[in-house]
């Protein structure tokens, strides 16, 4: 796996590159339903980025719902990747970063969330 | 067993009537890489000094490791590694030889390790470190320091005379070093490139002060450039988290440190303008952040 292309100097954080990338990936089926992606230590060392760096990138992508923990396997790409994943993404991570500058916790972002979707389920 | 490989309080000192470092407040936790950014003279190698018990400051409080840097020596020495800028120990040795000598010092020294550096880095052991290039001579220095596996490895331009292959190569033992989060790194660089790539945190050195220590990523993400767009922009223009306002020719920008996209709409409006927001490189907030 040396398909990651990391530039420095640039105004975007590595983390946010490496989800760009296994974003595209997955979209352009390079990375199958399935796949196991690089580990953080190998990825680490081969792209020489700090094994953090790496983990966050894997930590947004699983909790975003593309990738998977899989037990004595590693990261896998999931097979739940339906479009919505990757449409929904941007607002998701817009409404999460408004939230924090705005000091909302996640469990009432969460509550929010959920009274608004009753809301319109009402209607 | 701390959690804290460093931690430094309040620490100041002078040289003659020269304030170099003033309340330098700072702290690594353990596993940490942090990168040391800061125009030459701004205290960088000082800071350093200080943190490893070299130089005594005038004033504040010195943790390393869990002990007083300042009066356990050996201790120090044992438990932590050191790069300094430009330095050529035993110069007058065969490569082989010093590694040998340096890793008879320690009970923890790893031959293995330090036998394959030596071929990944194309280094000649049988050569006299007096005639080696300065990066070659660089390289054993590494070598030197990292051999014991230091809990705290303290690298001062570690990189400075390392062509682009041989970074490369050092920043990948660096990580490798890292990978169980238990190895403590501080180093300090003008190369912001490197630094992005390997230090999750940063901090950063300016007249003796520390005016940014911190995640990289929320610096990045926090800092930005601003455009005022519109017609009758004010001259001067003061506002809360908004710094260094110009207007020249109708043309205005400005920095922010802390930027929040409602407040900027909020802003432009009460303001009957546009502002435009621009992410930067590390290497242009360096910039912005080390003005006078």
């Amino acid at each position: 796996m040396n398909d990651f292309v990391i530039k420095t100097n640039s105004d975007v954080p590595i983390y946010r590159q490496l989800v760009e990338q296994v974003r595209r990936m997955a979209a352009s089926g390079r990375v199958k339903p399935g796949d196991r992606l690089p580990s953080v230590r190998q990825l680490a060392e081969n792209l020489a980025i700090n094994p953090m760096t790496i983990s966050k990138a894997y930590s947004l992508l699983e909790q975003s719902g593309l990738l998977e923990r899989r037990r004595g396997v590693g990261m896998v790409l999931s097979h739940e990747t339906g479009r919505s994943d990757n449409l929904l993404q941007p607002a998701i991570e817009e409404l999460i970063m408004q939230a924090r500058q705005l000091g909302i916790s996640k469990r009432e972002l969460v509550k929010q969330l959920g009274a608004a979707w009753e809301f319109e389920n009402d209607e | 067993m701390t959690n804290k490989s460093l931690l430094l309080d309040n620490v100041s000192i002078a040289f003659g009537d020269k304030e170099v470092l003033k309340n330098i407040s700072f702290e690594l936790p353990r596993g940490s890489v942090t990168g040391l950014l800061g125009k030459n003279g701004a205290g960088k190698t000082t800071l350093m000094k200080i943190a490893l018990g070299l130089l005594r400051p005038d004033q504040g409080s010195v943790n390393l490791l869990g002990i007083s840097a300042w009066d356990s020596p050996a201790e120090v020495r044992r438990r932590i590694g050191y790069v300094a800028q430009m330095d050529t120990p035993y110069y007058w040795m065969r490569v082989r030889d010093c590694l040998t000598l340096v890793g008879s010092f320690y009970d923890s020294w790893d031959a293995a390790l330090i036998d394959r550096y030596l071929r990944e880095w194309d280094i000649d052991r049988d050569a006299y470190i007096q005639d080696l290039s300065f990066g070659q001579r660089q390289k054993v220095c590494i070598l030197l320091a990292i051999g014991h596996r230091p809990e705290l490895l303290v690298l001062d331009e570690p990189v400075a005379s390392l062509d682009p292959g041989a970074r490369r190569q050092f920043l990948k033992a660096l990580v490798s070093l890292n990978q169980d989060l238990e190895h403590t790194i501080l180093f300090s660089t003008h190369i912001t490139s490197d630094l992005e790539r390997i230090a999750a945190d940063v901090a950063l050195l300016h007249c003796g002060t520390l005016t940014y220590r911190g995640n990289l990523d929320e610096l990045k993400e926090r800092c930005r450039r601003l455009y005022f767009v519109g017609d009758n922009l004010p001259e001067s223009f003061e506002h809360a988290g908004i710094e260094r306002y110009q207007n020249q020719q109708g043309r205005a920008s400005a920095f922010t440190r802390n930027w929040d996209q409602a407040e900027n709409d909020a802003l432009a409006k009460s303001m009957g303008i546009r502002i435009e927001e621009e992410s930067l490189p590390l290497e242009e907030l360096f910039l912005e952040l080390t003005l006078e």
